[in-house]
């Protein structure tokens, strides 16, 4: 039975109109009309234990709307969520124990507290006895490095440091589910490898099922199999990462280095499913499609024709394929 | 069980808050301020509203003057900061952690208000004297008026944190707080009797007021303390009190359902 269960799930902002002028904020109160927004409209899916998948689509598109009605803090417009056997936002405190959520964009740690002595906090609020507490404690400071700013206030922290810390604070209590809404916005290069080693390890040691949401597409390829993304409140493609690669992209590059440099345009290669697209002073940038033709087979005859000095192949890009996708507004089949 | 389960947690949230208290000692002393200069005015106001008779209606002018000085004493203690911290949450967008937390989210309020209040405690060394300066002071008009006082006062505490919390709560739907708070804060204020007490007030306003809750924070346990109500009376006033807590709390319960459904997390 899949752990989290989304069917038809609907959010609806209503907001009363906003009149200015004199006596507008009384307007405003006690007015019939509503600016209307659909945040999510008519999502469904379901996430099996032990999933890390990427939840994706553009800015607005619905994402952190559906991550808080699945922690339980948000009550949807319609349609139904069972996240463990429990509805989120009816049995909101049973189901505050099975979850761990961080927003990248705000931290769940207090400001002027010492981050030791939010974790702290953390550990009494979710019911951690003193035995459970020191031992994740212990793995979390060692695994995020807390170490060296412990006894920090929050507010002095960077932003890498706080989101480790808001990371451990999340897995303190070590939930079944974990949902990271853009964990990594922000961070730089070292902070976002690191961060990623975490969350995998987590879902890969501690079976831990996690639904990730991100603008940073290397995130997904590093981390998820499997991607649901959404658009307009929509969801567009539901599946596995390769697959809707292969979609939109059943190329593959192979980019050769040639040892000498030639003047001469190199004459086209006359393999089925294999073009050169593109010759530099000692470079080629082959295109071709493995369904086609066989990487080894094309290796060797470029090599029988050219003298190479290095050959790569090149996977295509994510990036690319989300962005074909959020252009056309919808999936290929 | 729950009740169980949860007190490490809101133990600990008030300990934090005691701390805090420490943190924001310039808010705390400005306080102190505030209510000692608030006491030297009434003072000088009922005085003069007095014009040098020691007696008016049957209320001797020391009796008066001990009034409104403990009043606004104890006033200082008894004001939560719960429908600010509701404001400020919604407002950061952070709300949405306090929800997501185990332990229900009126409770949590109700354990950083008690935690405020302790931290508050020990500035008792420094607002007596300052009152005792500005104003009145005297022991409470007998050993059992001191202790029913106590009580009293810890009545007015939860009445006052629970009224708080429902203006706190009104902030679900207002978003922001509107002329309701300036309202409440007016009435309120009026209506604890710390300005003026209720045996002054013409008989259509006491009557208004006396079915408001608000008499039970500052009117009730400090003309306990004065020995203004007969000893029987006593046991009906803390009666009113105990009536007022108990309806707030389904109050609260009631406001706190609806409130939650109309949740508005912003940004993100
Ligand atoms: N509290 C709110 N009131 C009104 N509209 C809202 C509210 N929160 C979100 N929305 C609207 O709902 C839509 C979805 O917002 P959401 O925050 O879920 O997007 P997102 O996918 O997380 O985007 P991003 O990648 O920018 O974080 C947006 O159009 C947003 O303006
Ligand atoms: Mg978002």
């Amino acid at each position: 039975m899949p752990i989290i269960q989304v069917h038809h799930l609907v959010k609806e902002f209503r907001r009363p109109r906003r009149f200015g002028g004199r006596l507008g904020g009384l307007r405003t109160l006690f007015t019939q009309q509503y600016d209307t927004t659909l945040a999510v409209d008519d999502v469904s899916f379901s996430i099996d234990e032990g999933e890390l998948i990427g939840y994706l689509g553009s800015n607005g598109a619905g994402k952190s709307t559906t991550i808080k009605m699945l922690s339980g803090i948000l009550v949807p417009t319609g349609g139904e969520v069972r996240v463990g056997g429990l509805v989120p936002w009816e049995q909101r405190e049973q189901n505050a124990l099975q979850i761990g959520v961080v927003f990248g964009q705000r931290t769940q740690l207090w400001w002027d507290l010492p981050l030791e002595d939010s974790l702290r906090l953390i550990g009494k609020l979710y019911r951690v006895d003193a035995a459970r507490y020191a031992r994740a404690h212990e793995r979390l400071v060692e695994l995020l490095g807390l170490e060296p700013f412990l006894r920090t206030p929050v507010r002095q922290l960077s932003l890498g440091q706080r989101m480790r810390g808001d990371l451990a604070a999340a897995m303190l209590y070590e939930p079944r589910i974990l949902y990271l809404d853009e964990p990594t916005v922000g961070l730089d290069i070292v902070a976002k490898e690191r961060m990623r080693q975490f969350v995998e390890e987590t879902n890969r040691e501690r079976g831990t099922t996690i639904m990730l949401t991100t603008h940073d597409l290397a995130d997904v390829e590093r981390l998820c199999k499997r991607i649901i993304f959404i658009d307009k409140g929509r969801v567009l493609y539901d599946g596995s990462v390769t697959e809707l690669k292969r979609r939109y992209a059943p190329w593959r590059m192979l980019e050769v280095t040639l040892a000498g440099e030639t003047e001469d345009a190199v004459p086209p290669l006359g393999l089925p499913g294999a073009a050169i697209i593109e010759q530099g002073a000692a470079k080629l940038s082959i295109r071709f499609d493995p369904a086609l033709i066989a990487v080894a087979d094309l290796i060797t005859v470029v090599i029988a024709r050219h003298p190479v000095s290095d050959i790569s192949i090149v996977e295509p890009d994510l990036e690319g394929v989300v962005r074909e996708i959020v252009e056309a507004g919808e999936v290929r089949s | 069980m729950t009740i169980r389960a949860n007190l490490p947690a809101w133990i600990e949230i008030g300990r934090a808050n005691i701390r805090w208290q420490y943190m924001y000692r310039f808010n705390v002393l400005m306080g102190i301020l505030l209510t000692g200069v608030t006491i030297y005015l009434l003072t000088i106001v009922w005085r003069a509203a007095y014009g040098g008779q020691t007696e008016v209606g049957g209320i001797g002018i020391q009796q008066t003057l001990v009034y409104l000085t403990i009043a606004n004493l104890q006033l200082y203690f008894l004001r939560p900061q719960v429908s600010g911290t509701i404001q400020e949450r919604i407002r950061e967008g952070q709300i949405g952690f306090d929800l997501s937390r185990p332990v229900g989210y009126p409770s949590q309020l109700i354990a950083r208000a008690a935690g405020d209040m302790i931290g508050l405690l020990p500035m008792v060394v420094v607002s007596v004297p300052v009152a005792l300066i500005v104003g009145e002071l005297e022991s409470p008009a007998s050993f059992s008026a001191g202790l029913a006082y106590v009580v009293s006062f810890l009545l007015a505490w939860v009445i006052a944190v629970q009224l708080n919390m429902v203006i706190g709560l009104v902030s679900f739907w207002t978003l922001e707080m509107t002329g309701f708070e300036m309202m409440y804060r007016l009435i309120g204020n009026f209506a604890t009797g710390a300005l003026v007490p209720l045996w002054f007030m013409p008989d259509a306003l006491r009557v208004i007021v006396q079915v408001l809750p608000f008499q039970s924070i500052a009117f009730v346990p400090v003309s306990i303390y004065v020995g203004a109500p007969a000893t029987g009376a006593v046991w009906s006033a803390l009666a009113v009190q105990v009536f007022w807590a108990v309806a707030l709390v389904g109050i609260i319960q009631w406001v706190w359902e609806r409130a939650f459904l109309r949740t508005v997390i912003q940004g993100g």
